[in-house]
């Protein structure tokens, strides 16, 4: 036999276990340590049956629980002291007594708590501890439903599989529900409480400002930045175009405020759509295939540097769509001197290869292809380690160290262009990606980041080049972090890219979008039935389902009326003892239970049955008092 | 509610996903709450015997008549008296019974048989009541009398041991409580494994015929009067002496066996009442 008891407490450890565990790297030291402690202590004062904390010293822990984190809620500090405090309680509960009351309450704090978590991370491992809270909640609750209604009951063990085996079915009937209310919830566009979401934090990698020789080493990271769905494409097409540096201080090349023109004007190319859905972030740049086009599905301002802007500093997960133009050139609305400027205190070796290089030829093509040459000639190699920290990095790189990662070439070959009246400047983004063929979409990561220069060529326009690729051991270097992902690696992946397309970015926009797709997809049907083949299809089916509505129907019909069918029922409940033989008559039936409302039902049913005519309204009015009648006497 | 409020506020997809599942959960739980009354037929079967204000035993047969959902802890009341039956299996039945007690002799109405349930989640009680279309018979209940032929007799006359029913011989056989027999003749391990209350029944001795006349009793009223009747006729039953009764209205020999005690008590329970005569 098994003792309900037992199965039960487990459960609720299991629960607590649940609730917690997502918030626990979050919580306070105190509520760290309580937990665990507590989680200890409940099992064992459950085996000896007995609880640690009485009712009333639990309700005096818990308000002072409550008043000590109360205190510190505010509005910029709201998450952390309510998970604080419903850690606490439920550390309390799992102490106290554990009376189904308890149970229930330290069920809605653990479900509370787990909703909290949401408020703090958006990762696909929530979905695992909700499926996981939800079977165990529900096989708890029934389990408790029968330690209510007897606390001492004992099952067989075949009883007790068969009831834990409906108790399953139950969450996984209500996860299915789950999908089909989770997209018909309703939602607001502009949630007001929207700034409780766990917001962006801001990554090693790219960064808005080129700064080369501040780092002596560069960290690589592999986190996520976006993920860009499209065709598998060449790698020398996979510049991720960020941001447009034009403004050289010093070493510090900073974006221009102002940027002349409205939209680009972008000539040539192939035109590939993209679907990006990046990781959140404080940034308020999009990243796009060099050359961004048309982008849709969120606003954003597009300058004439190809450069894409949100309005605000996203507080939510979303995606964009964009058509981008790969090897179109971005043609400039004049040939400006922004692009020409450089700073005061350039070292005199920089100047003397500069004035060389302007020296070879009177063409922008010919000094380009002579700066081109020098880069190629000088040997240069790419590395993350031992670079130049001098107070002029760029002359300790050209000259002495020749060594530094993509920063340093496109510094030094964009200050080098200018210097030798070739207009150029920086462009900020990403290079490669991890194209996951289980998903078919780019995996673009922090240590993915990359800068190369643009130049513009008088009459053609703005022309990527990118020096890092000049270095002697370019190969290898740039290649390297596109190391094929592991078959897991990739899974987990493609995993985490489906939650956010089809849970994190959902919201009223898609809702509204799917409402109307739907529409139009009803309303496409119509066009599409002058196409012969589907016509006959569908009248085809549309036949065969009129011979199943109308055979159903003639069934029905011949089966019984609706008040007969309502009378019959009204009668197997009023008389549930009653034998009747089967196929019986209306009258045998009133005979069998002798009751007169029910001979009286037989003779005016049977009066316009038999006549083969239609029940007249007084007809139907007897009858349904009479069903009334037998419904109010089953009560 | 709250967790609702917080998802449409936040706009948070995660808690949205809390608030389906819960309410995913609600919508089938309330569908398998209703789906656990559904299709349950009972059967009332009472003892073959039952007497005014003594408390009997009533037995009820469930029958779970679904062809996929099991019955789960199913609450069987009747007045203020309920059995639970834990599980029951699809297409199955079981017997539960519960004690009732019924005031007054003659005809009384099957009582109302109460199914509820808490299953799933105890959030909400179901419940469905059926009254059974048929009527019990309530005998008088017996009233300690001595009869004319033992007045002054310290105990019984020794007899000789024979084939017919009785409390004071060796044991016969087992079969089905029928409502009268004393608890302790109830043979409760048998009960326990056939489902159902089985009584010891021991043989009788052979005495002399009693002819019961019912208006010479010595009770105050007619119903102490009927009540002694009964007691003498059940005592009599008991130990294997034939028995009969003298009303106004008619004389029922003496015989012995249980047809013929029920035909008797039958007499004593209806005596007087409307379309019988007294």
């Amino acid at each position: 036999m098994v003792n309900l008891r037992t199965p039960l407490n487990w459960l609720h450890y299991v629960i607590c276990l649940l609730g917690v565990a997502p918030v626990y790297s979050a919580l306070a030291l105190p509520a760290q340590i309580a937990l665990p402690l507590a989680l200890l202590g409940g099992i064992g004062a459950d085996r000896q049956q007995r609880t640690v904390i009485p009712d009333r010293g639990a309700t005096l822990a818990s308000l002072i629980f409550f008043i000590f984190y109360g205190w510190q809620v505010s509005f910029v500090n709201l998450i952390d002291p309510v998970m604080n405090i419903l850690a606490l309680l439920i550390a309390i509960r799992l102490l106290g007594a554990k009376s189904g009351r308890h149970l229930l309450q330290n069920y809605t704090l653990a479900l509370f708590s787990l909703a909290a978590s949401a408020l703090l991370k958006l990762d696909a491992s929530f979905l695992s501890y909700l499926i996981l809270m939800v079977f165990a909640i529900a096989v708890s609750l029934v389990l408790l439903t029968y330690v209510e209604s007897d606390e001492k009951m004992r099952l067989s063990a075949a009883e007790f599989r068969k009831i834990i085996t409906v108790a399953l079915l139950m969450p996984g009937i209500a996860l299915l529900l789950m999908l089909a209310f989770f997209v018909i919830l309703p939602r607001t566009q502009y949630p007001l409480w929207n700034f409780l979401n766990p917001g962006g934090t801001s990554k090693v990698g790219f960064s808005e400002e080129v700064r080369p020789g501040t780092v002596s080493n560069l960290a690589e990271t592999k986190t996520p930045v976006f993920r860009a769905k499209t065709m598998e494409l060449p790698k020398e097409d996979l510049y991720w175009r960020g941001i447009v540096l034009s403004q050289l201080e010093g070493n510090n090349w900073k974006r221009l405020p102002e940027v002349p023109g409205t939209t680009p004007d972008i000539r040539g190319g192939r035109a590939v759509a993209v679907t990006v859905y990046p990781e959140l972030n404080e940034r308020r740049y999009l990243f796009a295939l060099d050359v961004p086009g048309q982008i849709s599905g969120i606003r954003a301002a597009r300058d004439a540097e190809g450069v894409l802007t949100l309005h605000r500093t996203p507080r939510k997960r979303f995606f964009y769509e964009i058509v981008s133009h790969l090897g179109a050139t971005l043609k400039a609305p004049v040939r400006a001197d922004r692009w020409l400027q450089v700073p005061e205190n350039i070292s005199p070796r920089i100047v003397n290869l500069a004035q060389q290089l302007r020296a070879a030829g009177a063409t922008d093509d010919q000094r380009f292809a002579a700066l081109v040459n020098y880069f190629r000639t000088a040997k240069f190699s790419y590395s993350h380690r031992d670079l130049p920290r001098s107070s002029d990095p760029v002359d300790e790189f050209l000259f002495e160290r020749k060594a530094g990662y993509c920063e340093f070439f496109a510094s030094s070959f964009a200050l080098l262009a200018r210097l030798s009246d070739i207009p150029a400047r920086l462009v900020g983004g990403y290079y490669g990606g991890d194209y996951n063929d289980l998903g078919g979409y780019y995996l673009v990561s922090e240590d993915q980041a990359h800068v190369w220069v643009e130049v513009l060529f008088e009459g053609e326009g703005w022309r990527r080049f990118d020096p890092s690729t000049l270095a002697v051991n370019a190969a290898e270097e740039l290649q390297r972090s596109d190391a094929a992902l592991s078959l897991a690696q990739r899974l987990t992946d493609a995993a985490d890219y489906f939650w956010q397309r089809a849970v994190i970015v959902y919201d009223f926009d898609r809702q509204m979008t799917l409402l109307f797709a739907t529409g139009r997809n009803l309303r496409a049907l119509r066009p599409q039935l002058k196409k012969p083949a589907t016509t006959t299809v569908l009248m085809v089916l549309g036949g065969l389902g009129m011979i199943v509505v109308s055979g159903y129907w003639r069934r029905t019909r011949h089966r019984a009326h609706p008040l007969l069918r309502a009378y019959l029922r009204c009668v197997a409940r009023r008389y549930p003892a009653a034998v009747l033989p089967p196929r019986c008559g209306l009258t045998e039936l009133a005979e069998a239970v002798n009751d007169p409302r029910c001979q009286r039902f037989a003779d005016i049913y049977g009066g316009a049955f038999y006549r083969d005519r239609l029940l007249t309204r007084e007809e139907r009015e007897a009858l349904r008092e009479i069903i009334d009648q037998l419904k109010s006497a089953q009560h | 509610m709250l967790l609702g409020f917080a998802a449409v506020n936040t706009g948070n997809n995660l808690i949205y996903l809390i608030v389906s599942a819960l309410l995913g959960f609600m919508s089938i739980t309330g569908v398998l709450g209703k789906g656990n009354l559904d299709r349950l037929q009972v059967t009332i079967l009472p003892p073959s015997e039952i007497y005014a204000g003594v408390t009997t035993l009533l037995t009820i047969r469930l029958r779970n008549q679904r062809r996929f959902l099991p019955g789960f802890l199913l609450c069987l009341s009747v007045g203020n008296n309920q059995t639970v039956v834990p599980y029951l299996s699809r297409q199955r039945d079981t017997h539960a019974t519960v004690r009732l007690c019924l005031d007054g002799r003659g005809y009384h109405a099957a009582p109302a048989v109460t199914i509820s349930s808490p299953f799933p989640v105890n959030f909400f009680v179901r419940a469905r009541t059926i009254i059974a279309d048929r009527q019990l018979l309530v005998f008088p209940a017996p009233l300690h009398c001595v009869a004319d032929d033992e007045q002054g007799r310290s105990r019984p006359r020794e007899g000789i041991s024979t084939a017919n029913r009785g409390s004071t011989g060796e044991l016969r056989q087992i079969s089905d409580y029928r409502g009268g027999e004393p608890v302790k003749l109830i043979h409760w391990r048998l009960s326990a494994k056939h489902g159902s209350l089985k009584v010891r029944e021991l043989s009788a001795t052979q005495r002399e015929p009693l002819v019961i006349d019912l208006l010479k009793l010595p009770g105050r009223t007619i119903e102490e009067q009927l009540r002694q009747a009964v007691f003498l006729i059940d005592r009599s039953q008991r130990n294997g002496r034939p028995v009969g009764l003298k009303l106004p209205h008619v004389t029922v020999p003496a015989q012995v066996g249980l047809p013929h005690k029920h035909q008797l008590l039958t007499e004593l329970a209806l005596y007087g009442q409307p379309s019988h005569p007294a």
